[in-house]
């Protein structure tokens, strides 16, 4: 049986998605949902009007609080050109990085170039690296799409409890629907999967992770969902206008900003990742919705796109220099780290623990449902899907729980 | 005389993670340490000593994990830690390190130095020395022990068999991780002495700053650079940016 095979004609998305839509005109449901967010269809306000909307809520700041702001500096563009933004002001700044292990080296060049520049703190929590070897050697054998739920909750946990032990009102994010805004859905999983986590790792090791970032679920949820009562989270580039050429630029300019040859090269993790796992195992290359993403910016013309995603994604060399150091940080063999998909066998994160369909069944709950039983609603989610998380538990789960440890 | 001071990154790795001591005591974890290794080596750093501390504990060397940061790094290796026998030198060296550095402490360092200079060369061995400053005396520091003797530095430098090996490493300890700054007077009576083996200076190490480097090395000859832990972090002055995560927040 031939499979069927249709590409957008605006953008560059294909059937790859399995749920994608194709309208009449020949245009995708992806490009639909991203024009809506695009930066020259969007009300945009000025950075004055949002600098003066947290000079406002200021007073309503902690009594006992240093700062303001956090803000999550990984050394990527969005979040290094919000830092610059900022730190006009006169807000003050918690800057927090996260190193889960992968940082790459134009990474560290970016983050304390920048934080040099700026005569800035930065508060950095270091992972502890033989937890998260552990963690995402059992990621990668399972098979699962998401293999980057172990750097996102670190690197999210320890922003929730710099936020908390710091009393911080805001959470600044570089996160934003100009660059991010198409990703399908069957292309990944929810990054806050705390139950899924703890059951891959203890399908490999039969044991739970230790000294990994802990925070209760509920603080995830209410993070994610923006109704945590102790901060909330601000999109600061969708609220702006954002120019990410003219960023970029800058940021060379004035920092000695180090450009990555490829999307989200600040985690070499995360390029292995989506460079040679997803392809390999998924036949998914997610330059697709990267590249859709700037078509419909108008930041890149269609033909360039379909031009791109011709290439590889990295050289021969490139590609055997990322996975002999990925092989050697994980402890695995050179050639399942070259070509994971004769090795591994690709599998639904439910098969682990049914966390996904339970999520996925609360979200489109949660979002159809009226404003005001909302909060019942996750309510009953966190206390249904925080006792899945202690069946998924080995041990005594509070002796993995640090506070964020400044280990420099 | 045109001589560039060396400055010689010092890992420290316990269970195959690294860390940065403060006193030889307090140690902070900086991270994994392929990925610093695979940062500075993107950083064309010069030269790079691991210390293992796992290794006297354990006593044996962890050729294998030695053998994947050889294969991360492009740059030279220097090795410490946990060296007894002959063949935990020949481990070192089979695992691709450049050079082995031993402690003035070790029991053996006078049979294992003499081995590892008649097969690989003098210099690929060094001799380390921590020592403590007692107004004008400097006396020995037992890492093994952990205490400080009552041997005299200068002393022991007089009796030790210098011409089979290259660098002395001194590791001033009471200033290890302190950020005070090197300090350069141990160098005046090391020169009374006329050793001509270069000299390394480790511990309080604050700023690369090279001129202060230079300025050494013109009224010392025999000062080659310094040799530090804090020096990951501070490569900064040299490539614009530090190179590992490192606590710089107050408190």
């Amino acid at each position: 049986m031939g499979t069927y095979y249709q590409r957008c004609k605006t953008c560059v998305m294909d059937t790859t998605d399995p749920q994608i839509k194709f309208y009449d005109d020949g245009t995708c449901s992806h490009c639909k949902h991203a024009l809506k967010y695009a930066s020259h269809n969007t009300q945009r306000h000025s950075l004055s009007d949002i600098l003066s909307f947290f000079n406002h809520k200021r007073i309503e700041s902690y009594a006992n609080s240093e700062y303001d702001v956090l803000i999550g500096l990984s050394g990527g563009i969005d979040s290094s050109w919000l830092l610059h933004l900022l730190s006009k002001s006169n807000l003050r700044l918690y800057v927090h990085h996260v190193d889960t292990g992968w940082n790459s080296p134009e990474a560290v060049t970016n983050i304390y170039g920048i934080c040099d520049k700026l005569k800035l703190n930065l508060a950095s929590h270091v992972v502890n690296w033989n937890t998260m070897r552990r963690l995402q050697q059992a990621f990668f054998y399972s098979g699962v799409i998401n293999q980057d739920i172990p750097q996102d909750i670190a690197i999210f946990t320890s922003q929730v409890q710099a936020c908390l032990k710091n009393s911080i009102r805001f959470i600044a994010s570089g996160a934003n629907n100009t660059t991010e805004s198409i990703l399908p859905s069957s292309w990944g999983h929810h990054w806050h999967d705390q139950a899924n986590l703890y059951a891959i790792h203890k399908w490999l090791w039969n044991s739970s992770p230790l000294q990994f970032p802990y925070c209760r679920f509920s603080d995830i949820v209410n993070y994610r969902l923006n109704t945590h009562k102790d901060f909330s989270t601000v999109n600061i580039l969708d609220l702006i206008p954002y120019d990410k050429k003219k960023a970029v630029d800058l940021l060379v300019k004035e920092y000695g900003y180090k450009c990555y040859p490829h999307k989200h090269g600040e985690s070499l993790w995360t390029l292995y990742y989506q460079s040679v796992y997803l392809p390999s195992v998924f036949g998914i290359d997610k330059r697709k919705a990267h590249l859709s993403n700037l078509v419909i910016n108008q930041d890149m013309s269609r033909d360039e796109a379909l031009r791109k995603l011709r290439e590889p994604v990295l050289d021969t060399e490139q590609l055997i220099e990322l996975c002999n150091l990925v092989a050697i940080k994980l402890s695995i063999p050179l050639e399942h780290a070259l070509s994971p998909g004769e090795y591994v066998i690709r599998v639904e994160h439910d098969k682990y623990c049914r966390s996904k369909s339970m999520i996925d069944k609360f979200t489109y709950e949660y979002y159809s449902s009226k404003p005001e039983v909302r909060g019942e609603l996750a309510t009953e989610f966190i206390k249904s899907y925080e006792s899945l998380v202690m069946s998924m538990v080995v041990g005594f789960v509070e002796s993995s729980k640090v506070s964020v440890d400044y280990g420099g | 005389m045109n001589i560039q001071a060396r400055i010689i990154p010092t890992l420290l790795i316990k269970n195959r993670l690294a860390y940065v001591s403060r006193n030889f005591v307090n140690c902070e974890y900086v991270g994994d340490p392929i990925n610093i290794i695979n940062i500075l080596s993107a950083h064309c750093a010069d030269e790079v000593l691991i210390v293992d501390k796992s290794a006297s504990v354990n006593g044996c060397i962890d050729k294998y994990y030695l053998g994947l940061l050889r294969s991360v790094a492009d740059f030279p290796l220097s090795y410490a830690g946990g060296v007894r026998t002959n063949q935990h030198v020949d481990e070192v060296f089979t695992a691709g390190f450049d050079k082995l550095v031993l402690s003035a402490c070790n029991h053996s360092l006078i049979k294992l130095a003499e081995f590892a200079s008649n097969k690989y060369g003098a210099q690929a061995v060094a001799l380390s020395i921590d020592y403590a400053r007692n107004e004008e005396l400097f006396t020995l520091y037992d890492p093994y022990q952990r205490m400080i003797t009552s041997i005299n530095l200068l002393d022991l430098l007089s009796v030790l068999p210098l011409d089979i090996i290259s660098d002395i490493i001194l590791t001033n300890v009471i200033s290890t991780g302190q950020y005070t700054g090197i300090n350069t007077d141990v160098l005046f009576h090391i020169d009374s002495l006329g050793i001509k083996n270069p000299i390394l200076l480790s511990g309080g190490l604050r700023s690369l700053d090279i001129s202060l480097f230079h300025s050494i090395i013109e009224t010392f000859e025999t000062f080659s650079g310094v040799c530090s832990s804090t020096g990951i972090f501070l490569q900064s002055n040299r490539f614009g940016s530090a190179l590992v995560s490192l606590n710089r927040f107050k408190g």
